[in-house]
């Protein structure tokens, strides 16, 4: 067993700490203006090339970092401390886009990873979500490709976005398929942009589409794999999510911690009171538990565990994680009192933020029902063992 | 890093894993007659914890323990944890407080230890004292060639197996806290009381009363003043054995719930297919993997030289978050059992019982609150941070 990071991982960890920090700078303007110029855009894309730290999970001979999924965790930990959502500015392409053919990889994939053109994933529906099986979005055959009709709801980054992942039930089998859907082609209509809890850097805008005609070289993947492609990245996604939340509890305690230290009343700092000292010291404990495990699961991908187990493992890990960070940031909201609720401060961000995580990408409902059906269908010793060589 | 089980210790995982089955034989035994376990059982299962290389495994090779990592003691808890009535307890390993005694204390107590000859118990709460150990009472006067201790001590684990006691005294007019090896056939030693708790165990908790009993110079284990730190050193280790152990339990339970919920049939159908019965499951599956991720982590950090301070602070995290964890997932289980759960001739409704004192002992979830408070006030939150290579 090691534990230890090495000297790689502690310098990949300092980068992207060093990048946080200057996307950090940019939380206010995006928090007062919901959202930034295209100028801020272009310099944050900057930064992150400046980094190497664009498409961390993208192989690097299409241009991506190409990094382990322990050191994209490494990475997420990081950036996950930033509020405004500000993390998604480090742009990652839709693991889906693996399956390009060379052709879309060069019109599609290649640019996003250079950080020129940007994706946004279409899943969700009206009567669509957690259970895909629903949907009304269609593909209709035609001489020349496809003829798209549905919508789509929660299309993140869709308004930055300038084509679309879109997941429909193609031809009259109505197979499961994944489709690229440029946005500037007629019958592509951003319809709603909802107003949510967070003030997130995009959108998660919803879209119509009516009779977009599609090329035969839009499809990607096999007509039938698109719940396949989309499953397929739920485990690392949600491992992600894990690392990210956890970034931002640790933040969250670090403000509430030196707040409490330097904040008086009662003649005294109010870390001096067993009460806020219980809040603190739970904070640590959802914290270091949650953070031992994704690291431990993201191993685990990296070195050939049984796919079943790991997709387990990996809600295990999210419902865990983002349960644990809502609580944190729950307390750090109360240790800073009054401040606490004001849009200015960090937490008070976080505690909007941090809310979703608990629906998207799967809901803790969902996670539970995958664990359970993990520890049903095949017992408990598999998703509660530790790894062995 | 590596987060892997080398071949060697999958197989003292398989041996620890063996050992506690054997021990599963004799939970209702000791549960029905409550508490006892044949003298010729006892020994057979102590010459099988030794037959297994699990006997001492706290102590060196050449003193003729096991000499097993943190990291190895992790894995051998959380299998014997599994087993309910405290028979964890008997893979004895000597409190690690008796490897700093002088050689003839050695020769004289810890060796007859590790051969299975003697036993120690550790004293230390008393009526004013406990989480406060600065409340101890128990005095030890200056007498002539050695000194004379006078006292009370309450839940003394072990007590009575235990033929010496590692007692906790305030030593001179000064009070210097410091330990002292008082054995039990010594005169004015008498167990005053052996309460009956929660749990039904074959090693009892008893009340231990110390009147003018003299023990010479050659007794006192480190030195004068020094009580405190030895015992702080006792609790990182304990706490940390405390998390695997709970979570070793509540794995067990989880198991055994799982099984329970697929094959108990309600309204047609198993009860597993309900909902509300796989929230439970799931959320036992999240309580038993990141704390066991985590006291492995903190394990090692220990084996490789972790700062102490840090490694006290972290072991209180993992105790605390193990111990609380594995109180909510045999609560649940307890649920899925129904009325099964809550007859004792079921494991579930023993652990149910037995779990509850490690949110109580080697320091309640609160004084591990405070440990962790601490930590954060006076050295930020450093202590959260993945350990790097040196």
């Amino acid at each position: 067993m090691d534990y230890s990071y090495s000297p790689e991982l502690v310098e990949l960890k300092a980068r992207a700490a060093g990048l946080e920090k200057f996307i950090r700078g940019y939380e206010d303007t995006c928090e007062a203006n919901n959202g930034l110029t295209a100028a801020d855009h272009a310099v944050l894309r900057q930064a992150v090339l400046d980094a190497g730290l664009q498409a961390i999970n993208m192989p690097t001979e299409w241009g991506g970092a190409g990094l382990t999924t322990l050191q994209q965790i490494v990475v997420q930990e990081e950036l996950g401390r930033l509020t405004n959502a500000l993390w998604d500015v480090v742009w990652r392409p839709a693991n889906a886009l693996r399956f390009c053919t060379p052709e879309q990889r060069a019109t599609y994939l290649e640019p996003v990873i250079r950080g020129e053109r940007r994706d946004a994933y279409a899943v969700t529906e009206p009567e669509a979500g957690s259970d895909p099986q629903n949907l009304s979005t269609t593909a209709t055959r035609t001489d020349t490709g496809w003829l798209l009709n549905g919508e789509k709801w929660f299309v993140t980054v869709g308004d930055y976005a300038d084509f679309l992942i879109v997941l429909a039930a193609a031809g009259v089998e109505r197979l499961p398929t994944l489709f690229l859907v440029d946005k500037d082609l007629p019958g592509v209509e951003q319809t709603r942009v909802p107003r949510f809890m967070h003030t997130f850097v995009y959108e998660h805008p919803e879209f119509v589409f009516t009779d977009v005609e599609l090329s035969v070289d839009a499809q990607l993947g096999g007509i039938g794999e698109g719940y396949d492609i989309t499953r397929g990245w739920f485990t690392e996604e949600r491992l992600f999510i894990a690392a990210r939340t956890i970034g931002a509890a640790e933040r969250a305690l670090e403000l509430a911690r030196d707040w409490a230290v330097k904040r008086e009343q009662f003649g005294e700092p109010i870390a001096s009171f067993q009460l806020i000292q219980g809040m603190l010291a739970d904070c640590a404990v959802d914290i270091a538990v949650n953070r031992a495990y994704y690291h431990q699961v993201a191993w685990e991908i990296d070195n050939g565990a049984d796919r079943k187990t790991v997709h387990a493992k990996a809600s295990v890990a999210k419902l865990s994680a983002s349960e644990a960070s809502g609580r944190v940031i729950d307390r750090c909201v109360q240790i800073f009192g009054g401040r606490g609720y004001d849009r200015s401060y960090p937490v008070e961000r976080l505690y909007r933020e941090l809310r979703v995580d608990r629906i998207w990408e799967g809901t803790s409902e969902i996670q539970r029902i995958v664990i359970a059906n993990e520890l049903i269908k095949r017992g408990t010793a598999g998703v509660l063992a530790m790894p062995t060589a | 890093m590596d987060f892997s089980y080398s071949a060697e210790q999958i197989d003292l995982q398989r041996r620890a894993s063996e050992y506690a089955a054997l021990l599963y034989r004799y939970e209702d035994q000791v549960e029905s007659s409550g508490g006892h376990l044949d003298e010729a059982i006892q020994r057979e299962l102590e010459q099988a914890a030794r037959a297994a290389g699990l006997w001492a495994m706290n102590m060196p090779v050449e003193w003729g323990g096991v000499g097993l990592s943190v990291v190895d003691r992790v894995i051998v808890q959380e299998q014997i944890g599994k087993a309910t009535n405290c028979l964890w307890d008997f893979p004895w390993w000597p409190a690690n407080v008796l490897a700093y005694g002088t050689e003839q204390q050695r020769e004289e107590y810890l060796f007859p230890v590790i051969r299975g000859e003697r036993r120690d118990a550790f004293a230390v709460t008393e009526s004013e004292a406990g989480s406060d150990p600065g409340g101890v009472r128990t005095s030890a006067k200056r007498v002539d060639g050695g000194w004379e201790l006078t006292g009370e001590k309450w839940f003394v684990t072990c007590g009575d197996a235990a033929d010496f006691l590692i007692v906790h005294a305030n030593a001179g007019p000064e009070e210097l806290p410091t330990l002292f090896l008082v054995d039990k056939s010594r005169n004015g030693v008498s167990i005053v009381h052996t309460p009956h708790f929660m749990h039904t165990t074959v090693f009892g908790h008893p009340q231990i009363g110390f009147d003018n009993v003299f023990v010479p110079d050659t007794c006192v284990l480190g030195d004068v003043g020094q009580g405190y730190d030895l015992t702080k050193e006792w609790f990182v280790e304990e706490r940390l054995s405390i998390a695997a152990r709970t979570i070793g339990a509540a794995e067990r339970a989880l198991g055994l719930a799982r099984d329970w919920a697929v094959t108990r049939e309600q309204f047609g159908q198993p009860i597993a297919s309900f909902q509300l019965i796989q929230g439970m499951l799931a959320d036992c599956a999240v309580d038993i993997s990141v704390n066991r991720a985590y006291y492995h982590q903190v394990a090692w950090e220990i084996d490789h030289g972790g700062d102490a301070k840090t490694m006290h602070a972290k072991a209180s995290i993992a105790k605390l978050s193990a111990s609380e964890a594995s109180g909510r997932v045999i609560d649940r289980c307890v649920q899925i059992f129904g009325g099964r759960g809550y007859d004792r001739s079921y494991p579930v409704e023993r652990m149910y019982r037995e779990l509850r004192v490690d949110r109580i002992w080697e320091g309640t979830s609160e004084i591990q609150r405070l440990i962790v408070a601490n930590e954060l006030i006076k050295r930020g939150t450093d202590v959260l941070a993945m350990p790097t290579r040196s």
